[in-house]
Protein backbone atom coordinates (compact mmCIF):
# COMPACT_ATOMS: atom_id res chain seq x y z
CA UNK A 1 0.00 0.00 0.00
CA UNK A 2 2.63 2.66 1.41
CA UNK A 3 6.36 1.88 -0.10
CA UNK A 4 9.31 3.91 1.82
CA UNK A 5 12.30 3.52 -0.52
CA UNK A 6 16.02 4.73 0.54
CA UNK A 7 13.94 7.57 2.75
CA UNK A 8 17.04 10.48 4.40
CA UNK A 9 16.12 13.30 6.14
CA UNK A 10 18.75 15.82 7.11
CA UNK A 11 18.15 18.73 9.49
CA UNK A 12 20.94 21.49 9.83
CA UNK A 13 23.26 19.05 8.75
CA UNK A 14 22.63 16.38 10.86
CA UNK A 15 21.28 13.11 10.31
CA UNK A 16 17.45 12.50 11.20
CA UNK A 17 16.42 9.32 9.11
CA UNK A 18 19.16 7.21 6.84
CA UNK A 19 18.14 4.76 4.24
CA UNK A 20 14.58 4.10 5.33
CA UNK A 21 12.87 1.41 3.06
CA UNK A 22 9.54 0.12 4.58
CA UNK A 23 6.44 -1.30 2.94
CA UNK A 24 3.54 -0.80 5.13
CA UNK A 25 0.13 -3.30 3.97
CA UNK A 26 -3.27 -2.40 3.59
CA UNK A 27 -5.34 -3.84 7.03
CA UNK A 28 -1.46 -3.34 8.99
CA UNK A 29 -1.14 -1.90 12.29
CA UNK A 30 1.96 -0.99 13.44
CA UNK A 31 3.57 0.31 16.50
CA UNK A 32 6.43 2.66 16.35
CA UNK A 33 8.87 2.47 19.21
CA UNK A 34 12.61 4.02 19.87
CA UNK A 35 13.80 6.20 21.98
CA UNK A 36 12.98 10.17 21.94
CA UNK A 37 15.16 11.32 18.63
CA UNK A 38 14.90 8.10 17.08
CA UNK A 39 13.06 9.86 14.03
CA UNK A 40 9.70 8.37 14.19
CA UNK A 41 8.09 11.83 14.62
CA UNK A 42 10.35 13.07 11.76
CA UNK A 43 9.67 9.42 9.66
CA UNK A 44 5.44 10.09 10.10
CA UNK A 45 5.79 13.66 8.72
CA UNK A 46 7.84 12.28 5.90
CA UNK A 47 5.39 10.14 5.26
CA UNK A 48 3.12 12.88 5.07
CA UNK A 49 5.29 14.36 2.66
CA UNK A 50 5.54 17.43 5.38
CA UNK A 51 9.19 17.02 5.73
CA UNK A 52 12.26 17.74 3.36
CA UNK A 53 13.78 14.03 2.58
CA UNK A 54 15.49 12.21 -0.51
CA UNK A 55 14.07 9.02 -1.80
CA UNK A 56 10.96 7.71 -2.92
CA UNK A 57 7.19 7.32 -1.20
CA UNK A 58 4.62 4.87 -3.48
CA UNK A 59 1.27 4.81 -2.86
CA UNK A 60 -0.45 1.94 -4.19
CA UNK A 61 2.63 1.09 -6.28
CA UNK A 62 2.70 4.69 -7.59
CA UNK A 63 4.66 7.50 -6.78
CA UNK A 64 3.95 10.08 -4.92
CA UNK A 65 3.67 13.73 -6.81
CA UNK A 66 2.63 17.50 -6.50
CA UNK A 67 -0.60 16.25 -8.60
CA UNK A 68 -1.58 13.31 -6.11
CA UNK A 69 -0.48 14.45 -2.92
CA UNK A 70 -4.10 15.90 -2.18
CA UNK A 71 -5.65 12.48 -2.94
CA UNK A 72 -3.09 10.99 -0.68
CA UNK A 73 -3.54 13.04 2.16
CA UNK A 74 -6.82 12.62 1.89
CA UNK A 75 -6.48 9.31 2.40
CA UNK A 76 -4.63 9.78 5.56
CA UNK A 77 -5.63 10.99 9.10
CA UNK A 78 -2.67 12.51 11.36
CA UNK A 79 -2.48 13.58 14.67
CA UNK A 80 0.45 14.34 16.55
CA UNK A 81 1.67 15.55 19.58
CA UNK A 82 0.38 19.50 19.77
CA UNK A 83 -3.41 19.64 20.95
CA UNK A 84 -4.82 21.91 18.98
CA UNK A 85 -6.17 24.87 20.52
CA UNK A 86 -9.95 26.23 19.84
CA UNK A 87 -12.08 29.05 21.60
CA UNK A 88 -15.45 27.61 20.93
CA UNK A 89 -17.44 24.92 21.75
CA UNK A 90 -16.82 21.00 21.57
CA UNK A 91 -19.64 20.64 18.87
CA UNK A 92 -17.96 23.60 17.21
CA UNK A 93 -14.45 21.66 17.16
CA UNK A 94 -15.66 18.68 15.82
CA UNK A 95 -17.27 20.25 13.12
CA UNK A 96 -14.35 22.10 11.90
CA UNK A 97 -13.51 19.90 9.02
CA UNK A 98 -16.94 20.38 7.52
CA UNK A 99 -16.55 23.68 7.19
CA UNK A 100 -13.26 23.26 4.99
CA UNK A 101 -13.97 22.83 0.84
CA UNK A 102 -12.77 19.43 0.33
CA UNK A 103 -15.45 18.12 2.92
CA UNK A 104 -17.90 20.54 1.62
CA UNK A 105 -20.48 17.95 0.63
CA UNK A 106 -19.49 15.67 3.24
CA UNK A 107 -22.02 15.72 6.75
CA UNK A 108 -20.88 14.65 10.33
CA UNK A 109 -22.91 11.12 10.50
CA UNK A 110 -25.05 11.84 14.27
CA UNK A 111 -24.89 8.03 14.48
CA UNK A 112 -21.80 7.67 14.31
CA UNK A 113 -21.05 10.45 16.29
CA UNK A 114 -22.73 8.91 19.01
CA UNK A 115 -21.24 6.04 19.12
CA UNK A 116 -17.86 7.45 19.21
CA UNK A 117 -18.75 9.33 21.91
CA UNK A 118 -19.94 6.24 23.84
CA UNK A 119 -16.63 4.34 22.65
CA UNK A 120 -14.34 6.80 23.67
CA UNK A 121 -16.31 7.30 27.62
CA UNK A 122 -17.86 11.09 26.59
CA UNK A 123 -21.56 11.84 27.94
CA UNK A 124 -23.53 13.60 25.07
CA UNK A 125 -23.44 16.87 27.15
CA UNK A 126 -19.87 17.35 26.68
CA UNK A 127 -20.93 18.90 22.97
CA UNK A 128 -22.00 21.95 24.77
CA UNK A 129 -18.38 22.48 27.15
CA UNK A 130 -16.63 24.79 25.83
CA UNK A 131 -13.46 22.99 24.65
CA UNK A 132 -11.17 25.15 26.61
CA UNK A 133 -12.29 24.05 29.95
CA UNK A 134 -11.51 19.98 28.72
CA UNK A 135 -9.10 18.72 30.72
CA UNK A 136 -5.47 17.75 28.76
CA UNK A 137 -7.13 13.88 28.50
CA UNK A 138 -10.10 14.91 27.32
CA UNK A 139 -8.96 17.44 24.37
CA UNK A 140 -6.59 14.63 22.95
CA UNK A 141 -9.84 12.06 23.32
CA UNK A 142 -11.91 14.08 21.46
CA UNK A 143 -9.11 14.90 19.02
CA UNK A 144 -8.79 11.09 18.04
CA UNK A 145 -13.42 11.33 17.91
CA UNK A 146 -12.55 13.94 14.99
CA UNK A 147 -10.38 11.81 13.34
CA UNK A 148 -12.36 8.92 13.62
CA UNK A 149 -15.62 10.51 12.52
CA UNK A 150 -13.81 11.36 9.40
CA UNK A 151 -13.31 7.56 8.87
CA UNK A 152 -9.55 7.68 6.68
CA UNK A 153 -8.54 4.57 5.56
CA UNK A 154 -5.00 5.29 6.94
CA UNK A 155 -4.29 6.67 10.30
CA UNK A 156 -0.54 8.12 11.38
CA UNK A 157 -0.55 8.97 14.94
CA UNK A 158 2.26 10.58 17.33
CA UNK A 159 1.52 9.75 20.94
CA UNK A 160 -1.98 9.93 20.89
CA UNK A 161 -2.75 8.23 24.10
CA UNK A 162 0.24 10.23 26.12
CA UNK A 163 -2.50 11.90 28.49
CA UNK A 164 -5.52 9.13 28.94
CA UNK A 165 -5.62 6.96 31.80
CA UNK A 166 -5.51 3.40 30.97
CA UNK A 167 -9.35 2.66 30.99
CA UNK A 168 -9.26 5.72 28.45
CA UNK A 169 -6.29 4.30 26.65
CA UNK A 170 -7.77 0.65 26.10
CA UNK A 171 -10.94 2.37 24.24
CA UNK A 172 -9.07 4.87 22.45
CA UNK A 173 -6.75 2.06 21.26
CA UNK A 174 -9.37 -0.88 20.09
CA UNK A 175 -11.27 2.63 18.74
CA UNK A 176 -8.56 3.01 16.21
CA UNK A 177 -7.34 -0.36 15.39
CA UNK A 178 -10.85 -2.34 15.24
CA UNK A 179 -11.58 -1.80 11.63
CA UNK A 180 -9.68 -4.67 9.98
CA UNK A 181 -9.19 -3.02 6.58
CA UNK A 182 -7.74 0.65 8.72
CA UNK A 183 -4.00 0.87 8.42
CA UNK A 184 -2.38 2.63 11.41
CA UNK A 185 1.37 3.77 12.32
CA UNK A 186 1.35 4.96 15.87
CA UNK A 187 3.93 5.91 17.84
CA UNK A 188 3.14 4.90 21.36
CA UNK A 189 4.79 3.79 24.74
CA UNK A 190 1.78 1.87 25.97
CA UNK A 191 1.49 -1.59 26.48
CA UNK A 192 -2.12 -1.44 25.39
CA UNK A 193 -0.76 -0.86 22.03
CA UNK A 194 1.33 -3.54 21.25
CA UNK A 195 -2.05 -5.70 22.58
CA UNK A 196 -3.66 -4.22 19.42
CA UNK A 197 -1.16 -3.92 16.93
CA UNK A 198 0.04 -6.59 14.48
CA UNK A 199 3.49 -5.63 14.03
CA UNK A 200 6.40 -3.72 15.91
CA UNK A 201 9.02 -1.35 14.19
CA UNK A 202 11.75 -0.29 16.44
CA UNK A 203 13.98 2.64 15.19
CA UNK A 204 17.39 4.04 16.80
CA UNK A 205 19.65 6.49 15.56
CA UNK A 206 17.45 7.52 12.50
CA UNK A 207 17.50 3.67 11.31
CA UNK A 208 15.09 0.63 11.74
CA UNK A 209 16.54 -1.75 13.67
CA UNK A 210 13.79 -4.17 14.06
CA UNK A 211 10.49 -5.30 12.45
CA UNK A 212 8.61 -7.51 13.99
CA UNK A 213 5.39 -9.19 12.38
CA UNK A 214 2.79 -10.74 14.97
CA UNK A 215 3.29 -14.55 14.55
CA UNK A 216 5.75 -14.05 12.32
CA UNK A 217 9.32 -12.38 12.43
CA UNK B 1 6.71 82.11 12.53
CA UNK B 2 9.04 79.08 12.82
CA UNK B 3 9.76 76.63 15.58
CA UNK B 4 12.99 78.29 18.02
CA UNK B 5 16.30 77.11 17.02
CA UNK B 6 18.16 74.78 18.83
CA UNK B 7 21.82 75.23 20.03
CA UNK B 8 24.34 72.49 19.53
CA UNK B 9 25.29 73.26 23.16
CA UNK B 10 21.99 72.52 24.38
CA UNK B 11 20.98 69.55 22.70
CA UNK B 12 24.34 67.93 23.73
CA UNK B 13 23.49 68.47 27.44
CA UNK B 14 20.35 67.42 26.59
CA UNK B 15 21.50 63.93 25.33
CA UNK B 16 23.28 63.86 29.13
CA UNK B 17 19.57 62.72 29.78
CA UNK B 18 20.58 59.92 29.27
CA UNK B 19 21.99 58.67 32.75
CA UNK B 20 18.79 58.35 34.00
CA UNK B 21 18.07 55.19 32.06
CA UNK B 22 21.35 54.47 32.02
CA UNK B 23 21.25 54.40 35.79
CA UNK B 24 17.98 52.32 36.08
CA UNK B 25 19.45 49.80 33.71
CA UNK B 26 22.62 49.55 36.06
CA UNK B 27 20.12 49.16 39.20
CA UNK B 28 18.15 46.34 37.11
CA UNK B 29 21.32 45.05 36.14
CA UNK B 30 19.92 44.30 32.34
CA UNK B 31 21.89 44.39 29.81
CA UNK B 32 20.83 46.95 27.76
CA UNK B 33 23.37 49.71 28.20
CA UNK B 34 25.65 49.05 25.30
CA UNK B 35 22.60 48.62 22.85
CA UNK B 36 21.10 51.89 24.58
CA UNK B 37 24.71 53.67 23.77
CA UNK B 38 24.96 52.21 20.25
CA UNK B 39 21.28 52.68 18.98
CA UNK B 40 21.41 56.53 20.17
CA UNK B 41 24.98 57.22 18.47
CA UNK B 42 22.93 55.99 15.63
CA UNK B 43 20.21 58.13 15.89
CA UNK B 44 22.59 60.77 16.00
CA UNK B 45 24.91 59.98 13.04
CA UNK B 46 21.98 59.16 11.13
CA UNK B 47 19.98 62.35 11.59
CA UNK B 48 22.93 64.45 11.36
CA UNK B 49 22.83 62.88 7.61
CA UNK B 50 19.68 63.34 7.20
CA UNK B 51 19.81 66.98 7.78
CA UNK B 52 22.25 67.45 5.90
CA UNK B 53 20.95 65.80 2.38
CA UNK B 54 17.54 66.29 2.77
CA UNK B 55 18.10 69.85 2.67
CA UNK B 56 20.14 69.43 -0.64
CA UNK B 57 17.18 67.16 -1.50
CA UNK B 58 14.60 69.80 -0.91
CA UNK B 59 16.33 71.90 -2.73
CA UNK B 60 17.09 69.95 -5.72
CA UNK B 61 13.27 68.68 -5.73
CA UNK B 62 13.90 66.17 -8.46
CA UNK B 63 11.37 63.69 -9.19
CA UNK B 64 14.10 60.74 -9.79
CA UNK B 65 15.80 61.54 -7.14
CA UNK B 66 12.79 62.28 -4.76
CA UNK B 67 11.71 58.25 -6.27
CA UNK B 68 15.41 57.24 -5.23
CA UNK B 69 15.96 57.96 -1.83
CA UNK B 70 12.00 56.15 -1.41
CA UNK B 71 13.37 53.29 -2.66
CA UNK B 72 16.35 53.45 -0.54
CA UNK B 73 14.15 54.00 2.65
CA UNK B 74 12.34 50.92 1.34
CA UNK B 75 14.97 48.99 1.17
CA UNK B 76 16.44 49.59 4.43
CA UNK B 77 13.02 48.84 6.17
CA UNK B 78 12.78 45.76 4.60
CA UNK B 79 16.47 44.71 5.81
CA UNK B 80 14.99 45.63 9.29
CA UNK B 81 12.02 43.85 9.16
CA UNK B 82 13.46 40.93 8.53
CA UNK B 83 16.09 41.17 11.07
CA UNK B 84 14.49 41.89 13.87
CA UNK B 85 11.59 39.38 13.45
CA UNK B 86 14.18 37.15 13.32
CA UNK B 87 14.09 35.66 9.57
CA UNK B 88 16.63 34.77 7.07
CA UNK B 89 17.47 37.87 4.47
CA UNK B 90 18.68 35.33 1.47
CA UNK B 91 15.03 33.73 1.53
CA UNK B 92 12.48 36.55 2.49
CA UNK B 93 13.99 40.00 0.86
CA UNK B 94 12.64 39.60 -2.69
CA UNK B 95 9.45 38.35 -1.36
CA UNK B 96 8.99 41.31 1.25
CA UNK B 97 10.31 43.69 -0.37
CA UNK B 98 7.03 44.20 -3.23
CA UNK B 99 4.89 44.11 -0.22
CA UNK B 100 6.28 47.47 0.57
CA UNK B 101 6.84 48.71 -2.42
CA UNK B 102 2.93 48.18 -3.05
CA UNK B 103 1.82 49.16 -0.04
CA UNK B 104 3.57 52.93 -0.52
CA UNK B 105 3.06 53.19 -4.13
CA UNK B 106 -0.74 52.72 -3.06
CA UNK B 107 -0.46 55.09 -0.32
CA UNK B 108 0.88 57.94 -1.89
CA UNK B 109 -1.99 57.66 -5.10
CA UNK B 110 -3.93 58.01 -1.90
CA UNK B 111 -2.98 61.26 -0.79
CA UNK B 112 -3.51 62.72 -4.23
CA UNK B 113 -7.43 62.96 -3.02
CA UNK B 114 -6.53 65.57 -0.54
CA UNK B 115 -3.39 66.98 -2.44
CA UNK B 116 -2.50 68.05 -6.54
CA UNK B 117 -0.01 65.76 -7.64
CA UNK B 118 2.73 68.72 -8.12
CA UNK B 119 2.61 69.32 -4.65
CA UNK B 120 2.32 66.10 -3.01
CA UNK B 121 5.41 65.14 -5.28
CA UNK B 122 7.48 67.65 -4.33
CA UNK B 123 10.32 66.48 -2.16
CA UNK B 124 8.95 68.57 0.79
CA UNK B 125 5.70 66.69 1.55
CA UNK B 126 6.89 63.25 -0.44
CA UNK B 127 9.68 62.44 1.85
CA UNK B 128 8.12 63.25 5.28
CA UNK B 129 5.47 61.57 4.57
CA UNK B 130 7.04 58.47 2.81
CA UNK B 131 9.19 58.32 5.62
CA UNK B 132 6.14 58.82 8.78
CA UNK B 133 4.29 56.13 6.63
CA UNK B 134 6.68 53.53 6.10
CA UNK B 135 8.06 53.87 9.71
CA UNK B 136 4.82 53.61 11.23
CA UNK B 137 4.33 50.29 9.09
CA UNK B 138 7.85 48.71 9.71
CA UNK B 139 6.74 47.70 13.24
CA UNK B 140 2.87 45.87 12.34
CA UNK B 141 5.43 44.19 9.36
CA UNK B 142 8.10 42.79 12.40
CA UNK B 143 5.38 41.83 14.60
CA UNK B 144 3.47 40.36 11.73
CA UNK B 145 5.98 38.42 10.45
CA UNK B 146 7.55 37.62 13.80
CA UNK B 147 4.03 36.42 14.91
CA UNK B 148 3.08 34.02 12.14
CA UNK B 149 6.65 32.33 11.45
CA UNK B 150 7.24 31.27 15.01
CA UNK B 151 3.53 30.60 15.62
CA UNK B 152 3.95 28.20 12.72
CA UNK B 153 6.40 26.24 13.57
CA UNK B 154 6.04 25.93 17.23
CA UNK B 155 2.55 24.02 16.30
CA UNK B 156 3.43 23.14 13.45
CA UNK B 157 1.50 19.98 14.56
CA UNK B 158 -1.33 21.86 14.25
CA UNK B 159 -1.02 22.67 11.26
CA UNK B 160 -0.32 19.19 9.42
CA UNK B 161 -3.34 18.04 11.61
CA UNK B 162 -5.62 20.99 9.85
CA UNK B 163 -4.54 19.62 6.68
CA UNK B 164 -4.94 15.97 7.45
CA UNK B 165 -8.59 16.76 8.00
CA UNK B 166 -9.29 18.26 4.95
CA UNK B 167 -8.06 21.83 5.02
CA UNK B 168 -6.44 23.40 2.12
CA UNK B 169 -3.02 24.98 2.15
CA UNK B 170 -4.93 28.34 2.78
CA UNK B 171 -7.53 27.13 5.47
CA UNK B 172 -4.89 25.58 7.30
CA UNK B 173 -2.87 28.63 7.30
CA UNK B 174 -5.34 31.62 7.82
CA UNK B 175 -6.01 31.12 11.93
CA UNK B 176 -2.46 31.43 12.25
CA UNK B 177 -2.66 34.73 9.64
CA UNK B 178 -5.28 36.36 11.52
CA UNK B 179 -3.43 35.71 14.87
CA UNK B 180 -0.28 37.84 13.47
CA UNK B 181 -1.95 40.26 12.07
CA UNK B 182 -4.60 41.18 15.25
CA UNK B 183 -1.12 42.01 17.56
CA UNK B 184 0.20 43.60 14.56
CA UNK B 185 -2.44 46.06 14.35
CA UNK B 186 -4.08 46.17 17.43
CA UNK B 187 -1.57 49.01 18.82
CA UNK B 188 -2.50 50.94 15.87
CA UNK B 189 -6.53 51.06 16.53
CA UNK B 190 -5.28 51.94 20.19
CA UNK B 191 -2.94 55.14 19.04
CA UNK B 192 -6.03 55.82 16.71
CA UNK B 193 -8.57 55.50 19.58
CA UNK B 194 -6.55 58.27 21.84
CA UNK B 195 -5.48 60.39 19.66
CA UNK B 196 -5.54 63.87 21.14
CA UNK B 197 -6.82 63.05 24.51
CA UNK B 198 -3.56 61.04 25.49
CA UNK B 199 -0.99 61.79 22.98
CA UNK B 200 -0.56 64.39 20.72
CA UNK B 201 1.54 63.03 17.85
CA UNK B 202 4.57 63.84 16.55
CA UNK B 203 3.15 65.27 13.13
CA UNK B 204 1.08 67.64 14.83
CA UNK B 205 3.38 68.93 17.56
CA UNK B 206 6.13 69.45 14.66
CA UNK B 207 3.65 71.50 12.59
CA UNK B 208 2.56 73.88 15.81
CA UNK B 209 5.80 74.11 16.38
CA UNK B 210 6.64 74.92 12.90
CA UNK B 211 4.31 77.87 12.75
CA UNK B 212 1.28 76.13 11.11
CA UNK B 213 -2.33 76.59 12.98
CA UNK B 214 -4.00 73.83 14.95
CA UNK B 215 -6.58 73.37 12.95
CA UNK B 216 -4.57 72.75 9.87
CA UNK B 217 -2.43 70.24 11.70
CA UNK B 218 -5.14 68.34 13.04
CA UNK B 219 -6.35 68.11 9.28
CA UNK B 220 -2.90 66.64 8.45
CA UNK B 221 -2.76 64.53 11.51
CA UNK B 222 -6.02 62.62 10.77
CA UNK B 223 -5.16 62.07 7.21
CA UNK B 224 -1.64 60.98 8.21
CA UNK B 225 -3.29 58.25 10.88
CA UNK B 226 -6.00 56.83 8.56
CA UNK B 227 -2.81 56.64 5.44
CA UNK B 228 -0.70 54.49 8.60
CA UNK B 229 -3.36 52.16 9.55
CA UNK B 230 -4.54 51.64 5.95
CA UNK B 231 -1.12 51.26 4.98
CA UNK B 232 -0.44 49.02 8.02
CA UNK B 233 -2.75 46.94 7.12
CA UNK B 234 -1.80 46.31 3.84
CA UNK B 235 1.49 45.97 4.86
CA UNK B 236 1.33 43.34 7.20
CA UNK B 237 -1.16 41.24 5.06
CA UNK B 238 0.71 41.40 2.39
CA UNK B 239 3.95 40.40 4.06
CA UNK B 240 2.69 37.20 5.34
CA UNK B 241 1.15 36.37 1.88
CA UNK B 242 4.24 37.36 -0.42
CA UNK B 243 6.62 35.66 2.24
CA UNK B 244 4.58 32.49 2.06
CA UNK B 245 5.77 31.64 -1.85
CA UNK B 246 9.97 31.00 -0.53
CA UNK B 247 8.75 29.97 2.95
CA UNK B 248 5.97 26.73 1.86
CA UNK B 249 6.45 24.96 -0.49
CA UNK B 250 3.28 23.19 -3.24
CA UNK B 251 3.50 20.36 -1.01
CA UNK B 252 2.65 22.72 1.92
CA UNK B 253 5.85 21.84 3.75
CA UNK B 254 7.62 24.68 5.65
CA UNK B 255 11.34 25.23 4.55
CA UNK B 256 13.36 24.73 7.51
CA UNK B 257 16.09 27.22 7.22
CA UNK B 258 13.19 30.46 7.25
CA UNK B 259 15.66 31.62 10.53
CA UNK B 260 18.13 33.25 11.20
CA UNK B 261 20.36 30.94 13.95
CA UNK B 262 19.45 32.74 17.28
CA UNK B 263 15.86 33.26 16.23
CA UNK B 264 15.33 29.62 15.39
CA UNK B 265 16.73 28.34 18.42
CA UNK B 266 14.29 30.76 20.49
CA UNK B 267 11.37 29.07 18.07
CA UNK B 268 12.37 25.40 18.77
CA UNK B 269 12.71 26.35 22.88
CA UNK B 270 9.40 27.19 23.00
CA UNK B 271 7.84 24.52 21.07
CA UNK B 272 6.31 23.28 24.56
CA UNK B 273 5.24 26.40 25.80
CA UNK B 274 2.71 26.60 22.88
CA UNK B 275 0.35 24.65 24.21
CA UNK B 276 -0.84 26.43 27.40
CA UNK B 277 0.06 29.88 25.75
CA UNK B 278 -3.25 31.64 25.84
CA UNK B 279 -2.09 34.17 23.44
CA UNK B 280 -2.24 31.61 20.30
CA UNK B 281 -5.69 30.49 20.85
CA UNK B 282 -7.34 29.61 17.40
CA UNK B 283 -10.24 31.36 16.93
CA UNK B 284 -13.42 29.42 17.22
CA UNK B 285 -14.99 31.20 13.90
CA UNK B 286 -13.11 30.09 10.75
Amino acid sequence: MIQVEHLNVTKQETTILEDINLTIRKGDKILLKGESGSGKSTLIKSLLYFEHFTGRILFNDNPITRENLCLYRRQSGYIGQTIPNFTETVRDFLAIPYGFKANKDRAMDPQRLRDLLETLNFDESTLEKKYQELSGGEKQRLVILQMLLLDRPIYFLDEVTSALDKKNITAAVAAITNDKERTVLSIAHNPEWEEHCTRIIEMAKGKIVKDVTAGGN
Amino acid sequence: MGAMKISYLSLGVYLLLLIVPIAILLYLKLKLIRSLLISVARMVVQLAFVGVYLGYIFELDNPFVNALWILVMMLVANQQVLRQSGLRFKVFFVSNFPAFFITLVFSFFTFLIVFDMGTFFSARYLIPIGGMIMGNILRGNIVSLDRFYHSLTRREEEYIYYISLGASRREALLPFISEALKPALSPYLATVATMGLVSLPGMMTGQILGGASPSVAIQYQMMIMIAIFVASAISTFLGILFSLVPAIDDCGRIRKDIFIEGAAKNAKGAKNKTAKDPTLQRDGKR
